[in-house]
């Protein structure tokens, strides 16, 4: 006995000689690589589930694939949605060692096609400057950080040939005091609108986390490119959607309104527990027998429906997300009265009454398009708040749940946040849907001034909207 | 109790639940692990079910929470009777006999306690099944107050002192996603999703469950029904249960196989609101329907059949 646990012992310290302990093929490891996997891509994945699964894992056979999939969607994704990303994450994760040097190999070739366009991009910069005086003409690498370059890299090939051009024709015959400095700056200032742009365009959802190891990175790579590949209309963003989407987004924005507006319409009364006695009715009901209290009546409250006030930016940058919000509203107005629309770009305008019921969706945004001025227009947000506040001051109470739709991006930003400060005092909540991606926010000026007085989300794909619907305005 | 998943799969079989491997493997881990089986889906899809299987199963009772918006703490737990507790303080008022102490002291036994579900659950004497249908539908304070009990099963009564359950119940939650759950609660359960089933199980469904029913009937209402909730964009896609209504009145029409006429007949069966009909009717028709079930799909004749 004391032999082999002996022997046990020294072969565990053999193995752990030749890997680190993390890196070995024990099925915990593997286990707790994969559920790092699935927190990159934003399952939320507690310790105890964890365990739970590990549990699962052992109560069904390791041999049948099927079972130790149907053991992993039991125990960790806790919704359609995260069940489709855990799924496709297992088909990534756990396949033959083949396969993943192959994807390996994949991923290495075209980490090699980066570093040879990054490295291309030196010689791309270059250009050719004359010295003061007639002096013999130098050339010149444009320094540039790494991230810079591989922005450079990522342009598509025509703007990369602009910028080439512009670094032989500009300066070769206009001499300026210290041109390389000039010239640089230029590159770098148009490099960083690109990476704004770039990051602007992103990818798309779902969200992914990537972890800067090389492993790691391949399967999520893998799972996200997968997920992409499936266009979800619900995930898509809105801008994306292209004509053929739309009647699909059409039938489930109409779907997702008409859930809420059945839970908005729903009054009930409060739990009998935490309401107060009612002794006049009380006292009134049991007469009847002799005054004693034998039916407690307990004072009830109804439950009030939420007032909306919708804000909606109908400027250039933002028509084709207001459509959308749009759309939603009126699904709900068909069953509460209680929704006030305003639209706004360079002017705002009231359009509640416009909302006709009878009419299909189309038609009423039709004609709100035709007769408004301001449709895709530029954006002053603070003169609509101003707006607002001076002539349909009965609007804003307790009550009200202020529903912004805007980028942020307006004239008058200072002004704007000053107004908005004033909106939240006088009203129960305002929500303000930012159809920015989150990750470009930091970057944005205006969005930081406006957060501090509203509670700001990402919503640029139905599902976006979806969720914030159900978890913020009904709780 | 114990069972391996090959007999749960044949003790489903033969409670007759037609069952998918997941189905099974996620109810035999929610057994095995003794957590709540959370079980989501659209409507009709046997979520229920499942909870009455079960109890079948183990020959044991089912005890049945039905969630409502407003339910609290007095329907799901407990309650004292308290006009049953007036009476009795009224009558030994008038008797004078008893002494007041044992007076009291009986007004909090047993017999004055109305045993709502939770309780009677924690209370049981063989392990019984609880099912909380449409947990969805409560409000989040209780949703907390539930997910207190399920992971402790024990309850507090102040007059009695804290309560610890005999065995730990087989819990089934049931939810139609209309608001989504706190992530407490989901973390504490073993996860389901129902969606509605394929062609081929549906088959197996109905074949199961409506007898006399021929095979080419049976194999039509199946891809039918499942084309029609591809297809359409309906308030409310028809469910299992509107599947093998449809599938007996087409039996009691002494239909052998699916027709424009007897499909146009029994529209009433698969679709319970207007928009659903006139949607069926605008954009796919009996015709088409029947088209498609006979291979020659695409003949688009306006759909009026």
């Amino acid at each position: 006995m004391k032999n082999d646990a002996l022997k046990e012992e020294l072969l565990e310290r053999a193995i752990e000689s030749v890997h680190r302990s993390e890196a070995r093929e024990y099925i915990e490891n593997n286990l707790a690589r994969f559920m790092h996997v699935l927190r990159h891509l934003g399952l939320r994945i507690s310790s105890a589930e964890a365990i739970d699964a590990v549990n699962a894992l052992s109560a069904v056979n390791l041999l049948d694939r099927r079972q130790v999939e149907t053991a992993f969607l039991a125990t960790l994704a806790k919704s359609p949605e995260d069940r489709l990303i855990l799924d496709r994450a297992f088909q990534a994760y756990f396949v033959t060692p083949e396969k993943k040097a192959e994807r390996a190999e994949r991923s290495k070739q075209a980490r090699e096609r980066e570093a040879e366009e990054i490295s291309a991009v030196e010689d791309e910069l270059k250009y050719e400057l004359e010295g003061p005086g007639g002096e013999e003409a130098r050339e010149i690498r444009v320094p540039l950080t790494e991230e810079e370059k591989k922005i450079y890299s990522k342009l598509p090939a025509d703007r990369k040939k602009k910028l080439q051009e512009y670094l032989q024709k500009q300066f070769q015959s206009n001499p300026v005091n210290n041109p390389e400095q000039l010239i640089t700056t230029m590159i770098k200032s148009s490099l960083n609108y690109w990476k704004y742009y770039l990051k602007f365009q992103g990818e798309g959802p779902p969200e992914v986390d990537y972890t800067g190891e090389e492993e790691i990175d391949e399967i999520l790579q893998e799972v996200v490119e997968k997920l992409r590949a499936e266009e979800l209309v619900l995930y898509q963003d809105i801008q994306k959607l292209t004509e053929a989407d739309m009647p699909a987004a059409a039938a489930l924005i109409s779907k997702l309104s008409r859930r809420l507006a059945t839970r908005i319409s729903r009054r009930y009364r409060r739990s009998k527990k935490r309401e107060r006695l009612d002794l006049r009715r009380t006292i009134r009901h049991n007469i009847r027998y002799g005054g004693t209290m034998f039916r407690l009546k307990y004072k009830t409250k109804k439950v009030q429906k939420p007032k909306i006030l919708l804000i909606c930016d109908v400027s250039g940058s933002m028509a084709r997300y207001a459509g959308f919000v749009l759309q939603f509203i009126f699904g709900l107005s068909s069953v509460t009265e209680d929704i006030e629309t305003f639209i706004f770009s360079e002017d705002v305008e009231r359009i509640t009454g416009e909302i006709d019921k009878s009419q299909s969706f189309e038609k009423t945004m039709a004609e709100i398009i035709n007769r408004s001025e301001g449709w895709g227009r530029g954006t002053d947000f603070y003169k609509a708040l101003a707006v607002i506040a001076e002539k349909h001051k009965g609007l804003l109470n307790k009550d009200t749940f202020v529903l912004i739709v805007s980028d942020t991006k307006t004239l008058n930003a200072e002004k704007a946040a000053a107004g908005l400060k004033d909106m939240k005092r006088k009203v129960k909540d305002i929500i303000w849907l930012n159809t920015l991606p989150k990750k470009v926010w930091a970057d944005t000026a205006t969005v930081s001034l406006f957060r501090r007085y509203c509670r700001m989300f990402e919503c640029n794909t139905l599902a976006h909207l979806d969720k914030i619907m159900r978890t913020q305005m009904l709780k | 109790m114990e069972l391996t998943i090959e007999q749960l799969t044949r003790a489903f079989e033969q409670q007759g639940y037609i069952a998918d491997q997941e189905t099974v493997v996620t109810a035999y881990l929610a057994l095995t692990l003794q957590k709540p089986l959370l079980v989501e889906g659209p409507p009709g899809v046997g979520k229920t079910e499942i909870a009455k299987v079960l109890a079948n199963i183990f020959d044991t009772e089912l005890i049945r929470l039905q969630c409502y918006e407003g339910l609290d703490e007095n329907k799901a737990l407990y309650e004292w009777n308290y006009q049953k507790q007036l009476i009795k303080i009224q009558l030994s008022q008038v008797n004078r006999e008893g002494e007041c102490q044992t007076v009291e002291e009986g007004l909090f036994s047993a017999e004055y306690l109305l045993e709502r579900p939770l309780l009677k659950a924690i209370r049981a004497e063989k392990r019984p099944v609880l099912l909380i249908d449409e947990i969805d539908k409560v409000d989040q304070e209780f949703e907390a107050f539930l997910f207190e009990i399920l992971s402790d099963f024990q309850v507090s009564i102040p007059e009695w002192g804290t309560l610890k359950a005999r065995h730990i119940p087989v819990v089934v939650l049931t939810s139609n996603g209309e608001r989504e759950l706190s992530d407490g609660l989901k973390r504490r359960c073993v996860y389901l999703y129902l969606d509605f089933p394929t062609p081929e199980k549906e088959l197996r469904i109905i074949t199961a469950k409506v007898p006399g029913i021929g095979r080419r009937l049976s194999l039509e209402v199946a891809k039918a029904v499942g084309y029609i909730r591809d297809k359409l964009e309906l308030r409310k896609k028809p469910s299992i249960a509107e599947t093998l209504d449809w599938a007996r009145a087409l039996v009691s029409l002494d239909a052998d196989r699916l027709t424009p006429e007897t499909v146009n007949l029994t529209l009433n069966i698969i679709f319970k609101n207007k928009d659903d009909i006139d949607s069926f009717r605008q954009n796919l028709g009996p015709q088409e329907l029947v088209g498609f079930l006979n291979g020659t799909s695409g003949i688009a004749t306006g759909g009026r059949g």
